[in-house]
Formats: structure tokens, sequence, C-alpha cells
């Protein structure tokens, strides 16, 4: 068998400086980089192939492949290249090479918390534009995000431009929708029906996600900030109603269903009170408890709450 | 080293066993909570479906263009690369029906397959390398595919002449992602499939016939994967002629070819006849010999596939 020839390609280390630790994603570190060939700075994903030799992660085989297929939406966090090196006890290390992007919008929301100020009304609606029209470009490509959260949303706050990020559990999908596990979410952003157990299920999770994140940009506060998967539940219920068979057909029957405290449904404008009628709608469009009545992100996009965003650049 | 295969006994009717267990819960309320999840048809919009059908035209006119055109020509130069091909490929077929693994590993295995050897040259006198790339290319799409995916050790345990260690087949790994450019997830057959059942098949499908349908095409579409000729067709022409095909045999009526303007109604004709002549003589020799047949919608299948289990287990030990 013949093999490629390595010798002419610069490993991980000699192509890039790193500057700076800038977080943890989901198998390893990420860093602030330069390359030394062009003086570009990037972010560099740093990936360790399993301690039990089992191969490259499905995670990383996953993010790449998809980032591979969906680098062209400019809503979607450029992957540039990919590296491999060796750490310092000669195993190997995945670099996974990325633009740059100075913060996120985790940070975002938390510079107006603590200043005290609220978000202007017209940069929520421009980001909130720019994340659907993201999911909208993966969900039209077959992929669901299923970790969508403000920390996974990177941004440039000079442009406002909105990136989606960290793909890791991110899943290709043919309509219909295929049997998954229930594999860790990010609890406060999770949808109804899978903190309930089922195990098949849709683009819709993705958008319930949105709608959450949509209410933080308002209030500057996690809509449901649930510590546990049954308290994560109550927080849903206490606003939007406990489910019943009328308004969610089907809610009885699944995995982790059983005997709630019985709450009324209350006013969304009770939980984001500075948001408009037609905002509010969106929103409400968007927590719908049966996914196949959520709203698509393509939908959302179409929705008039977006009619006098200048949509031009984005 | 090799493993007595009658120790692990490849499992029959891979998608009889699933059509029997959706057509026996046809009734149950599950059923009808899945019927509703899945479609939700009181809301299906058509217009994303198209949006969808779209993306992957596109999609699959990118990479079409990379790759298939000339993967069939080269091939082709080397006799001994054909029939070593078709024995590699069938190993595969073994291990992803002894794990009951989707129809779609199986596929992005042998797409990965074809692709690397699209890249490299291999020797004709060792028989290592081409094993261990089976190895590799089935690891990757389990890993892509699949929820439980087993270790590198276990999924050499069927007929394998050789036996790789978990670091040499992750040093595999990175060969061949770096080959393929990273680009695992690519467009199949599959992701095709259910879009031309809801053209084809609007009013006329339950869930009971749908789930017989698809089971049905993805043995067709599998099948393809062991003959050269397949690989000159488009993964959109490829679930449009299976798909035509399989009803064929199951409905009557003749079928409209239009299932989307920019798929060639030529290629899927040609592709239609090419499954006619190459698979009807190739069915006996693959692993699920009794999926063509009919299956009765009653309880009662349930002793034919304890039947077909029976003459399996028996022909086995001839």
């Amino acid at each position: 068998m013949e093999k490629p020839g390595g010798g002419g390609v610069l490993s991980a280390k000699e192509a890039f400086e790193k500057l700076e630790k800038v977080g943890e994603g989901t198998y390893g570190k990420v860093y602030r980089a330069r390359e030394k060939a062009t003086g570009k700075i990037v972010a560099l994903k740093k990936t360790r192939l399993h301690e039990d030799e089992e191969g490259v992660p499905p995670t990383t085989l996953r993010e790449v492949s998809i980032l591979r297929m969906l680098s062209r939406d400019p809503h979607v966090v450029r992957l540039m290249d990919v590296k491999q090196g060796q750490n310092k006890e000669g195993k190997t290390v995945l670099y996974l090479v990325f633009e740059y992007m100075d913060t996120d919008l985790k940070k975002f929301i938390r510079s107006f918390r603590q200043t005290g100020q609220t978000v202007p009304p017209q940069t929520i609606k421009s980001l909130m534009y720019q994340l659907c029209k993201g999911v909208a470009f993966c969900h039209g490509h077959g992929i669901l995000h299923r970790d969508l959260k403000p920390h996974n949303l990177l941004m440039d706050p000079k442009t406002m431009m909105l990136k989606i990020a960290d793909l890791g559990l991110a899943r290709a999908f043919t309509v219909p929708i295929k049997k998954y596990t229930h594999e860790i979410l990010t609890l406060w952003y999770r949808a109804p029906e899978v903190l309930l157990g089922a195990t098949h299920y849709s683009m819709a999770v993705d958008i319930w996600s949105v709608g959450c994140i949509f209410a933080e940009l308002v209030t500057k506060q996690a809509l449901f900030p649930g510590d546990s998967e049954l308290q994560q539940l109550l927080h849903i219920f206490r606003l939007l109603g406990t489910p019943n068979e009328d308004v969610w057909p089907g809610v009885s029957k699944l995995m982790n269903w059983h005997e709630y405290p019985q709450w009324n449904p209350q006013s969304l404008s009770t939980a984001v009170p500075s948001l408009d009628e037609l905002g509010l709608d969106l929103l409400s469009q968007m927590l719908k408890y049966e996914p196949s009545k959520r709203i698509s992100a393509k939908k959302a996009m179409e929705h008039a709450y977006f009619d006098d965003l200048d949509k031009r650049h984005l | 080293m090799s493993f007595d295969s009658s120790n692990h006994p490849i499992s029959p009717d891979l998608y009889c066993s699933e059509v029997t267990s959706e057509v026996i819960h046809l009734d149950s309320d599950d059923e009808a909570l899945k019927f509703n999840v899945l479609w939700g048809d009181s809301d299906h919009d058509d217009s994303d479906d198209e949006s969808i059908l779209l993306n992957l035209l596109e999609s699959e006119h990118n990479q079409v263009q990379e790759q298939t055109k000339f993967l069939g020509q080269q091939l082709r130069k080397k006799t001994w690369l054909i029939n070593a091909r078709e024995e590699a490929i069938n190993w595969i077929l073994k291990v992803h029906a002894y794990y009951s693994f989707k129809p779609e590993t199986a596929y992005l295995s042998v797409d990965y397959f074809n692709r690397f050897l699209l890249s490299h040259t291999f020797t004709q006198d060792k028989a290592w390398p081409l094993q261990l790339l089976s190895v590799t290319c089935l690891s990757l799409a389990a890993k892509m595919e699949e929820s439980k995916v087993p270790l590198l050790l276990d999924l050499q345990v069927i007929e394998s002449r050789f036996l790789f260690k978990p670091k040499t087949v992750q040093r595999m790994e990175l060969l061949v992602m770096a080959s393929l450019k990273w680009r695992l997830r690519t467009i199949t057959p599959f992701d095709f499939v259910h879009l031309f059942i809801s053209k084809l098949l609007c009013s006329a499908s339950t869930w009971g016939d749908l789930s017989y349908i698809v089971s049905l095409v993805s043995d067709v579409i599998i099948r393809t994967c062991l003959v050269m000729d397949f690989l000159e067709f488009s993964p959109s022409t490829i679930a449009a002629a299976a798909l035509l095909w399989v009803t064929n045999q199951c409905v009557d009526d003749k079928k409209s070819y239009c299932l989307h303007k920019n798929i060639s109604i030529e290629m899927v004709k040609k592709c239609y006849k090419l499954m006619k002549q190459k698979l009807i003589i190739r069915r006996s020799e693959l692993y699920w010999p009794k999926i063509s047949q009919l299956l009765p919608r009653s309880p009662t299948c349930v002793l034919d596939h304890a039947a077909a289990m029976q003459e399996s287990s028996d022909a086995h030990k001839l």
C-alpha cells in the first residue's frame, strides 16, 4: 500500500502559535492562535483521541464532516482545516482550525446584565433572524444541532454577526426522523419531548432551543433554568401549563411521563414582559408543546416580527 | 487467525424482522403516536420537502462531480481488484447484518471504501491492506450513523483472516479521513427514499405499507453496492430506480417517473433496467433470501419468520 507523503505538510505545532486558551469544548481545549504563515488569528479546537484507542471519537467525526458540508453558510462557523499533531506524551491529537470569533451570545447577554442595560430591540431582531437563518440552513441540509444554547452561538461584536458552532452532537437525519439515543443536552434549552424520553425527535427540538434563546435575549435571564430534568419540566409546565392529551396528543405515552402537578398556562407576556405582540406570537409558535406544531426555522424567518428588519447584509 | 463462523450465526431476514414488528403493532397507540410524530400530517408542508429535496440534489451534484465519474473506469483496469473489492464488501455486509446496523451504515462503509480506492494504489500480492481498509471504513460509518458502536476488535469477529490492533485501525482511520478530506457526511440514496415515497404514494400509504416498502427499497439499495456498474449512477437515481422497482412488484399500477425535474428520466430507466438484470440473478447469493416475498400482514407471519430462521439454521449446518 502506498501512503501519501506527509513530509511536506507542517504539523499543527509548526503551523500555529498558541496565544491563549479560550475555552473547553466537548472533548478538549480551545485556543486562540496565530497561523505563522499568514498571521491570521484562528481558533484551534484540540481533540484528544480516545484513551482506549477506539479511534477518532464519533462526535469529532460528525462535527467535522457536518461542518465540511455546512461551512458555506455565513451563519455556521467556518472550519478551515484539520491538522494532526502529537502531544507531550507522543499521542496523536487532532486540531480543528476554525475562523476566530471574539465572543459568544452567553458573554454578550451577561455584559448587558452586568451594566443593567437592555439589549436593543433591533439588535435582538437581527440576532434572532441570523439564528433562524443558520438553523434553517442546517435543517435544510438534514442536520439537527441538538445543543443550541447561547454559549454555542459565536458573535462578532463589531458587526453583530452570529454563527452557529459546536456541532459535536449534531446529527444527520432523513425524513421521517430516525431513533436517537437519549444523549446529553444542556437542560435549560432542552425540548419537553426530549425531557419526557421521546426517542423519535425532530428538527423541532432545535426550534424549542431557539425560542428559549429568544426569550433570554429579551429578559437577559434563562427562561427555564432547571437544575434537574424534573425541575426543568416543572419550570416549563408552570409557564405553559401542564400538558395533556388535548394540547399534545400522545404526551401521556412518552417514556418518562407520570403524574405532575396541574398548572394552567400563563400568558407568555408574564415571562417576557417587554417583548412586543409580534415577538410574543413568534415566541409562542416556537414553544408549542406538540413538536409537529412548532414553527419551522424557515417559516420563522418569514414571520411578521422580522418585517421591519433590514435583511440586506444578513 | 480466523473465527468459526457457526458461532456467530448471521441474523436472517434483517428487514423481515423489522416489518414483522411493525405489522404486529400496527394498531397500537404507540404506532399512532409514531405516525403522528413522524409525519404530523395535518401540518405536513410540501414546500419544506421540496426545499430539502433541492438542497439534497445540489449537495449531491457537488459530491458527484468530485468522485464517481472516474471510479468505475479506474477499477475496471484491474481485474484482481474487482474481485477483491467484492470480497471486501461482502465482508462488510456480513458484519453489518451481524450487528443489525442501519442500511445507511452499510452504504456509507462502501462509499468510503470506493472513494479511498480512487486515490490510492494497492498491490495485488498482499491481502491485509484491503481488509484493514474494510474494517476502517465500517468503523467510520458506524461512528457516523449508529448509536452504539462496537469496539474495534469486536468489529472483526466475523471471518477475518487478519486481526488488527485498535491502534492500527486508528492510524488507518486518520489516513482514510485525510484522503476523503473529512467528508464523511455524504449524500446517499437513503436521503431521498422517504421524500420520493411521499411523492409517489401520497394517498395510498399507511404506516405498515410504508415501513414494508422502505425495507424492500433499503435492501435493493444495499445490493447495488456489490455491483460495480451502479457506480455511474447518482444516489438520487439509485433511490428512484429502487423505489420504482420495489413498488412495481408491490403495486400493480404504473407510476410516474417525474419525482423531480432535476432527476434524469433516462438515467433512472437505465438504472432500473440494470437492477432487473443484475439483482434478480444475484438474489440467491445475498443474505436476505426471503425479503422479496410479500409478507402476509397477519400474526402468522411470526410463524413464517420462525420457519425462515429454522431453515437458515438448518442450511447453515450443511
